[in-house]
């Protein structure tokens, strides 16, 4: 709404000045247009730099770095080392103390019945898989304990089983001290498959003597509990023998 | 040089500043410059900036500077005081214009505007690469013609304010007649304050200059006659220096009010206000006739030069019609010497030309005690002069009361 206007400002005066504000604001809008060409090429500038920086860095650890069978090496050698101290853990970390098996053992032998060796030796068996299991491929390798052969009925990767090897070598007086240990042995626990692998009479001066050599398993993949000791605070772990 | 700017709104250079915002108003006076720049409101403009320059481009009361020292303090004044936007409107004063009034047949606008420039330049004598011509439609006569309002006005002074507003920061879009501005700026008050709508369409506006009066007449809310009268109009004591040294400062700050009594050794005050005021009865017998009867219902008084309430005083009694110093009080908030100042008017009328009308906010008049309430027409006492107490104005008028009141003794005798 504008009332009364009597515009005086001649077409040419109206002209020059909006050619006077044209070309302020064109000199405005290249003002603008240069400083933002300056601040993107300062931009670009600087992330070149960087880039150039990042390169180099990149080129002096190719260069200068282990190539890559030095760095499978590398990582084969402590992927070795890694499981023999594996090895040694597992040998160190046992579920039963070995001096408490051979006190068992000890305190199993029946009269005129001694030791001349006693082996005890860590072992584990590989899970079998699914299809050696149906087509009885386990049955090429050592028998393996009971809790392995659960474990590979089921479809999640079982652990490997371990056990003990415990191997004794002693003379008897006679059969019946044999067969007597060999009784006592699998009617205790955690001994077991209790077999007698060797038995042959020794000539000793004055009378004869059995020789032999038994063999039993103590799994490694129960928790023990000494007799005394509360179970519920390893029953989280699985089966629990005393 | 004295400004106000809005403190919540500086200027933030170029990007800062609003496309969309109303122009600057330049007004160009003998004394000084006056910037002011305004934004729609309510009932009230609201004022963005407002800055006064002393020093003009003509020969006058203050410093005399010329285009490219003015075009620098515009410049100072513009980036300084919180202006937005490049558009400006300049007012000039009525000094510098010839006015007359020509009877042409009917004719479309464009044959109009051929015709009024031969006729102005003919009627002016001037050049017609030395002047700028501009008309106005005044309305229709009896026998099919147009009468038309016709303007000239020196090329030179309009190239002068063109390169004086023509800053780099601010560009010339329109240059007025100060007049026109300033019955545009009253025309707007009076719509908004006035109880009664035709008393804002049927008026007189007085401006008042240092050297010219300009008499417009409205009727209907259209011009129907305009009239420079050229005379010493300006009190000797309200000059730029006069203000200037009573303490007066933009935005209300200074101790000193605006002084509205003339000098005391202005003793030829009535004698000029009772010339402008036959001068201006004539003017309006002229209307009468050429209206078949119709009279003004009001005068209203503004312009730098209107300052002596012996000048309202005057013409309402040789002219027998309501008269009244217009000033823009509830038109603009702030500052304080636009609000009261009618040096301001064509200013508020430029800048607030492309702002949309105010809204509607009559003013409400309060009888006066003791007296009965009297008819607001003055047609009765337009031969006799003025025979009644002044009543308060329907618009932001400031009603005076320059005679003595008579005293009053208890029990009604006087």
């Amino acid at each position: 709404m504008s009332e009364f206007v009597v515009d005086f400002l001649p077409r040419d005066l109206q002209r020059k000045g909006a050619m006077a504000a044209s070309r302020r604001r064109s000199a405005l809008l290249l003002a603008l247009l240069g400083c933002t060409v300056v601040g993107v090429a300062a931009h670009s500038w600087n992330r070149f730099r960087e880039a150039d920086s990042r390169r180099a860095v990149s080129l002096s650890l190719t260069t200068n770095g282990a190539g890559i069978g030095d760095v499978v090496n590398r990582l084969a050698g402590e992927q070795r080392e890694l499981r023999r101290y594996l090895g040694i853990y597992d040998r160190l970390s046992l579920p039963v103390e070995q001096s408490d098996l051979l006190a068992t053992i000890t305190h199993l032998l029946p009269e005129r019945t001694s030791l001349s060796m006693v082996r005890l030796e860590v072992r584990e068996d590989q899970p079998t898989k699914v299809g050696d299991a149906a087509d009885g491929g386990a049955s090429a390798k050592a028998p393996a304990p009971k809790r392995a052969a659960k474990g590979s009925a089921k479809a999640a990767p079982a652990k490997p089983a371990r056990w003990m090897e415990v191997t004794i070598r002693g003379y008897a007086a006679g059969n019946g001290e044999l067969y007597e240990l060999e009784r006592k042995l699998a009617n205790t626990q955690p001994f077991e498959s209790v077999t007698v692998g060797e038995n042959r009479p020794t000539d000793v001066p004055g009378s004869k003597i059995q020789e032999f050599a038994i063999t039993c398993r103590v799994p490694l993949d129960v928790r023990y509990v000494r007799p005394g000791r509360a179970a519920d605070a390893v029953a989280s772990a699985g089966e629990v023998r005393r | 040089m004295l400004g106000f700017g809005n403190a919540g709104n500086a200027r933030g250079g170029w990007f800062a500043r609003r496309r969309h915002s109303a122009p600057v108003a330049v007004d160009f006076g003998r004394s000084s410059v006056r910037l002011l720049q305004l934004a729609a409101g309510g009932t009230a403009y609201r004022c963005l900036a407002a800055a006064e320059i002393p020093g003009s481009l003509l020969e006058g009361n203050g410093p005399r500077l010329d285009a490219d020292a003015m075009s620098a303090r515009i410049r100072e004044t513009v980036r300084g005081l919180g202006f937005s936007g490049q558009r400006a409107t300049a007012t000039l004063p009525a000094e510098l214009f010839q006015t007359d009034i020509a009877r042409l047949p009917a004719m479309d606008d464009k044959e109009l505007a051929e015709s009024v420039r031969f006729e102005a330049l003919d009627r002016f004598g001037m050049d017609a690469d030395s002047a700028v011509i501009g008309h106005l439609r005044l309305g229709g006569t009896a026998g099919g013609g147009n009468e038309v309002l016709m303007f000239a006005v020196p090329r030179e002074a309009v190239a002068t304010a063109t390169r004086a507003v023509n800053t780099g920061d601010t560009a010339a879009v329109r240059i007025e007649h100060a007049s026109l501005a300033a019955l545009r700026a009253a025309t707007r008050q009076r719509l908004s304050e006035c109880e009664d709508p035709a008393a804002a369409r049927d008026y007189a506006l007085l401006h008042l200059e240092d050297r010219v009066a300009t008499l417009l007449v409205l009727r209907e809310g259209n011009i129907c006659f305009l009239r420079s009268i050229r005379g010493e109009w300006a009190s000797a004591g309200m000059t730029m220096i006069g203000r200037t040294r009573t303490g007066r400062t933009m935005a209300g700050l200074g101790e000193g009010a605006i002084e509205l009594e003339s000098d005391t050794g202005d003793h030829g005050t009535a004698w000029r206000w009772c010339a402008l005021a036959e001068e201006s009865l004539r003017c309006l017998r002229h209307v009468e006739r050429a209206s078949g009867g119709w009279w003004p219902q009001e005068v209203a008084i503004t312009g730098p030069a209107a300052v002596d309430p012996e000048a309202a005083a005057t013409v309402e009694s040789v002219c027998g019609v309501r008269t009244s110093l217009c000033v823009p009080i509830r038109m603009i908030d702030a500052p304080e010497a636009c609000v009261h100042g009618n040096a301001w008017i064509a200013a508020i009328g430029g800048a607030c030309a492309d702002l949309p009308a105010l809204a509607r906010n009559p003013r409400r008049e309060e009888p006066e005690q003791g007296a009965a309430a009297l008819p607001r027409t003055s047609a009765g006492t337009r031969a006799g002069g003025r025979t009644r107490g002044r009543a308060a104005g329907g618009s932001g008028t400031i009603a005076l009361q320059p005679e003595p009141k008579p005293l009053t003794v208890a029990g009604g005798r006087a």
